[in-house]
């Protein structure tokens, strides 16, 4: 039973990072985590605030308690594997974010590394994003 | 020579599935990267984790496991996307010894399992390594020792790079990501591409040959050497690869699938659980670069 449950889980990793790209490799019960330089640690999530269609970077402090305890799971969730119901879930967490000015839409960017093995060149591409309306939650 | 011939006759008669549930215990009380900061899991998992290693006899009761089991199926479900692979081993692994248990033979349905689920381990990890551009060209080793701080010995001692150049490497990324610059080029050098791409040729072997021994039926005489190249596997990759509690996990599943004929094999196993500790706590490649 605990071998059928593996290949079922490894497969399903498997079709999904190569049937959409969003997933990395690395996660997902796959046992990708040795084989690529798409891990999670190699993506970033850039999130922007757009305030009259001018597009304003938002600075979320990953290594605040608050991001620890409200923000944290959707936005590792969300950079492992961007999909557009996991990046709207992100979104919705950031409304609890605290700030100056509240913008109309927030615009949430999920991007890896990718390295140029001749060259030994880095640049990060976009694996997707997402634009919704902001919601603030917190008061 | 004699003596320790015995010695080694004595460690291998202990019973292997008596010691390999212990040895699950004992990982599952002591690292915490299997427990997790989530006191929800935390709470059970050591607990019953303690009391399966104090009370005499718990940690064979099939129910133990099967709460355990329930624990990290709600663990794993909770944090599905952004948990390490190896953390679902884990999962399969306490499945397993729990529905061995509910066996009167249990000591060869957890062994076939054991088999098993190692050789689906490695077999997994090798497809990705076909499948992943990254990997066959290179690139994923080439990367990781030029940007992972973790390897910083290995890509002294393999490829003549300092810290100092990991360091820059990574404030190089650190600005593309954010945007500072558009593109950056990574201090390299030919003789760390040169090795790992050897390194890299010597994974995807290993593992391949890691899946086959262990995939295939015994009556195969290619199987005989399956615990020697586990044990291989172990004491090289681990000594280099930070990811000890692993180690400790497939040693113990190692164990628990040796056969009776195998007593030598066997207390190779078990004499591997310490050393796997010493690779946590003593730095080895730290000693071994600075001699380069």
């Amino acid at each position: 039973m605990p071998c059928v449950l593996l290949i079922l889980v490894a497969l399903s990793q498997i079709y999904i990072t190569q049937t959409n790209g969003l997933l990395t490799p690395a996660k997902g019960g796959g046992f990708g985590m040795f084989s690529t330089v798409d891990k999670l640690n190699n993506r970033v999530v850039i999130v922007s605030g757009v305030f009259d269609k001018r597009e304003v970077k938002i600075k979320v402090n990953t290594n605040d308690p608050f991001f620890k305890k409200f923000l944290e799971k959707e936005w590792q969730k969300a950079r492992a594997y961007p999909s557009n119901s996991n990046l709207r879930e992100l979104g919705k967490t950031l409304g609890k974010l605290k700030l100056s000015k509240t913008p109309d839409y927030i615009k949430i960017q999920v991007k890896k590394c990718v390295f140029d093995n001749q060259t030994a060149s880095i640049a990060y591409e976009t694996v997707n994003e997402l634009s919704m309306p902001y919601r603030q939650t917190r008061k | 020579m004699k003596k320790i011939q015995k010695l080694l006759d004595k460690i291998g008669s202990i019973e292997s599935m008596d010691l390999a549930l212990k040895a699950t215990l004992v990982l599952f009380l002591f690292s915490e990267w299997v427990v997790g900061d989530d006191w929800r899991f935390m709470a059970p998992i050591l607990t019953l984790s303690a009391l399966g290693l104090v009370i005499p006899e718990l940690h064979k009761n099939k129910y133990l496991w099967y709460v355990l089991a329930i624990v990290l199926f709600l663990k794993t479900t909770a944090n599905w996307w952004t948990q390490d692979n190896h953390l679902f081993v884990n999962l399969y692994w306490v499945i397993a010894i729990a529905f061995a248990l509910s066996f009167k033979d249990s000591v060869g349905i957890l062994a076939r399992n054991s088999r098993a689920l190692i050789g689906l381990v490695f077999f997994f990890a090798t497809i990705w390594k076909i499948l992943s551009p990254d990997f066959s060209s290179g690139t994923y080793f080439h990367f990781t020792f030029l940007t992972d701080s973790r390897f910083a010995e290995e890509s002294q001692i393999l490829g003549d790079q300092s810290r100092t150049d990991i360091a820059e490497n990574i404030n190089m990324m650190r600005k593309v990501a954010s945007n500072e610059i558009e593109t950056a080029t990574l201090k390299s050098n030919d003789s760390i591409r040169l090795s790992t791409k050897f390194i890299t040729w010597h994974t995807i072997l290993i593992e391949s040959l890691l899946a086959l021994v262990f995939l295939l039926p015994s009556r195969f005489k290619l199987t005989n050497y399956r615990n020697y190249l586990l044990l291989l596997f172990a004491l090289t990759t681990y000594l280099t690869m930070p990811i000890h509690s692993f180690a400790w996990l497939i040693i113990a599943m190692g164990i628990s699938q040796t056969h009776e004929k195998e007593k030598h094999d066997r207390s190779l196993f078990i004499l591997s659980l310490p050393i796997m500790l010493t690779y946590k706590f003593v730095p080895f490649m730290q000693w071994i670069a600075d001699a380069f």
